[in-house]
């Protein structure tokens, strides 16, 4: 059984060091460069996207869109706000519109590693055991 | 002369003697004769016998005409001089009451017209008596003596009269006349004079002080004593005057109260306005430190994962490619601090210098780009030659940050942003234009306006433009918009160029 995390960020490095920070853990990255892309690679994932990690500025839809989008066509999939913004207000913005965590960066391994178990634990809350596990 | 036929005449007494015939008494023609040239005439008359017959002799005697004609021609007396005079054709005088009996007219030749046939009148500037004095002559030939006088004489009456007398009434009223006239100018003059004295004078001294008044000069009294309309007049000028000092001093007191109010509120405006733009400013650098910290955190995470990767990796390779991406991701974060260390230079913004207009530009630029969802916004740069403006160099750069970022808002952060500078006859000339959808044109009049926002309440006091423009109207410049509903906005700022720096 795959365990996906979607990562929808413009910079192609910050996929690179998900990856990197994932790499010994069931995790594996979905790359999107932004929200149509994520979108669409959820649609074709939804069973196996266990977190979406998602940065607040993006091209075509921004990050609070695509929060709300997630939060109403997926809710049972936690998104996790990834941003370099030290913004309270924006921070407050995303909590409302359901993301889990509102992390900034720069987050080190352990941390990031613990926020998507967090997250993917409150998944299998949400919507049960997969029926292969 | 009674008795005297005029057969007779012509025969001398001689003549009828010799010739034998019965004696007779005779007569004989005039004649010119005697050493005084008078005419003269001859009586012969035979003295015979009174009984017999027998001649005895003759009586003879020669008269002088004269003394026949003076007392026929003597009395014609007409006012002082007017007489009367008989002269023959020749000029010689018969008879006249002033000139001796055969003397000559002076300068005949210019009478001579008075002694032809006719009767009648002329003229000459000579009055026969000697003088050349304009004279008016009646003349008639004497035709009964002439027809008797010897041939190729002739007598002729001839009236003169002095013609100061004649011309005397005309030249008395001539005189009247005269007199009358330098009496009336005299009298004119005078009157002239007076007028001149009583009304001309005041009326210009009046003159002169209204133009001191209208000069400004409201402290010379006017002092004009005529005992006339013209003092009374002069009276209620200058009463005007005192009244016109007291309402211009108080004016003037006025006036310097009102200026020094409005100074002061130019001043407290200053302090606002000066407080505005560094509130602004602060408010920029919070945007700019939630920029920033995207700017650095995305390097700064980059590098933490890479270090981790590091740490935990074996493959030297792959620990020597995460440490270049470490050390490249610094030198960016590096750059950055570089690009805004401008921004919070400290002290810079009390000091007015010639500010590089093209510097400020690019630096607005670079700051739009950190802070605030610009990664999507292409700036195309058209910086052209342009000179310097006295100012605070961070004032000018918050203007143009102000606009850029007010463009890239309307743009939504994505679009092209055109920035152009360049010089012409009216100085410099920044322009500043979005591919957004424009401003209506009932909000561009209001854009400046203090307050005025078309964005939600968290977004924006709507000081931004109002900053702009404070800034701009500082140094002399002046900023305009020019908008079109879907064709985007362009924001012009135009200073004058190179002016010379204040003394502050």
């Amino acid at each position: 059984m795959q365990h996906h995390v979607l990562v929808i960020d413009d910079e192609p490095e910050v996929h690179e060091v998900i990856r990197l920070q994932l790499s010994g853990t069931r995790y594996q990255v979905l790359a999107a460069a932004d929200g149509e892309q994520g979108i669409r690679l959820l649609e074709a994932n939804a069973l196996t996207v266990d977190v979406i990690i998602c940065d607040v500025r993006m091209p075509k839809i921004s990050g609070v869109e695509a929060v709300a989008y997630f939060r109403r066509e997926y809710p049972s999939t936690p998104v996790i706000v990834l941003t370099g913004y030290p913004d309270v207000n924006l921070a407050v913005q995303f909590l409302k519109q359901g993301a889990l965590e509102y992390l900034i960066k720069p987050v080190d391994k352990e941390k990031l590693v613990e926020a998507v178990d967090q997250a993917a634990a409150q998944r299998t809350l949400f919507s049960g055991p997969r029926p292969n596990e | 002369m009674t008795g005297l036929s005029t057969d007779r005449l012509g025969q001398g007494a001689e003549a009828g003697a010799r010739s034998g015939a019965p004696a007779k008494s005779t007569l004989s023609g005039l004649r010119l004769g005697g050493q005084a040239q008078r005419y003269l005439f001859r009586v012969s008359t035979p003295i015979g016998d009174p009984a017999g017959g027998d001649l005895l002799g003759w009586l003879d005697r020669e008269y002088d005409v004269k003394n026949l004609l003076d007392p026929l021609i003597y009395p014609i007396r007409f006012g002082a001089t007017g007489h009367v005079m008989l002269i023959d054709n020749r000029g010689a005088i018969v008879s006249c009451p002033l000139l001796a009996t055969g003397s000559r007219i002076s300068d005949w030749r210019e009478l001579e017209g008075v002694v032809h046939g006719e009767p009648g009148w002329s003229t000459a500037y000579n009055d026969g008596h000697g003088g050349r004095k304009f004279s008016i002559i009646g003349h008639a030939p004497l035709r009964t003596v002439n027809d008797v006088l010897e041939t190729g004489v002739s007598w002729h009456m001839f009236v003169w009269q002095d013609s100061r007398e004649i011309f005397a009434p005309a030249r008395s009223l001539l005189a009247g006349m005269t007199l009358a006239g330098l009496f009336a100018l005299s009298l004119l003059a005078i009157l002239g004079y007076y007028a001149s004295r009583r009304i001309v004078e005041p009326i210009r001294r009046l003159g002169e002080e209204a133009a001191h008044i209208a000069g400004g000069d409201l402290n010379r009294p006017l002092d004009i004593r005529t005992h006339d309309e013209i003092e009374d007049l002069a009276e209620k000028f200058d009463d005007m005057r005192v009244q016109l000092r007291k309402l211009i001093g108080h004016l003037e007191e006025q006036v310097e109260q009102r200026t020094r109010a409005l100074q002061d509120t130019q001043a407290e405006k200053d302090r606002v306005v000066e407080s505005l733009i560094q509130a602004e400013k602060m408010a920029a650098i919070g945007t700019l430190a939630s920029g920033i910290g995207h700017e650095i955190n995305n390097p700064l995470y980059a590098i933490l994962g890479k270090a981790e990767a590091i740490r935990d990796e074996t493959d030297p390779a792959r620990r020597r490619q995460y440490s270049d991406d470490i050390i490249r991701r610094s030198k960016q974060i590096a750059t950055i601090v570089e690009d805004l260390s401008g921004y919070v230079r400290p002290g810079s913004q009390r000091d007015w210098v010639l500010v590089n207009v093209n510097h400020q530009l690019s630096e607005a630029i670079a700051l739009a780009r950190h802070s605030l969802l610009s990664d999507h916004v292409e700036f195309r740069k058209r910086l052209g030659a342009v000179g310097g403006v006295a100012a605070k160099p961070d004032e000018i750069r918050q203007a143009f940050f102000n606009v850029i970022r007010n463009a890239i808002q309307a743009m939504q952060g994505r679009g092209i942003l055109e920035v152009a500078s360049d010089m012409d006859e009216g100085g410099i000339r920044v322009s500043i234009r979005d591919a957004g959808p424009g401003i209506p044109k009932e909000q561009q009049r209001k854009i400046f306006d203090p307050f005025f926002t078309t964005k939600g309440p968290d977004e924006g006091e709507g000081l931004g433009l109002y900053i702009v423009q404070q800034i701009v109207k500082k140094y002399g410049g002046s900023v305009a918009v020019q908008s079109e509903e879907g064709q985007g906005t362009t924001f012009t700022f135009r200073f004058p160029a190179s002016q010379p720096l204040p003394d502050r």
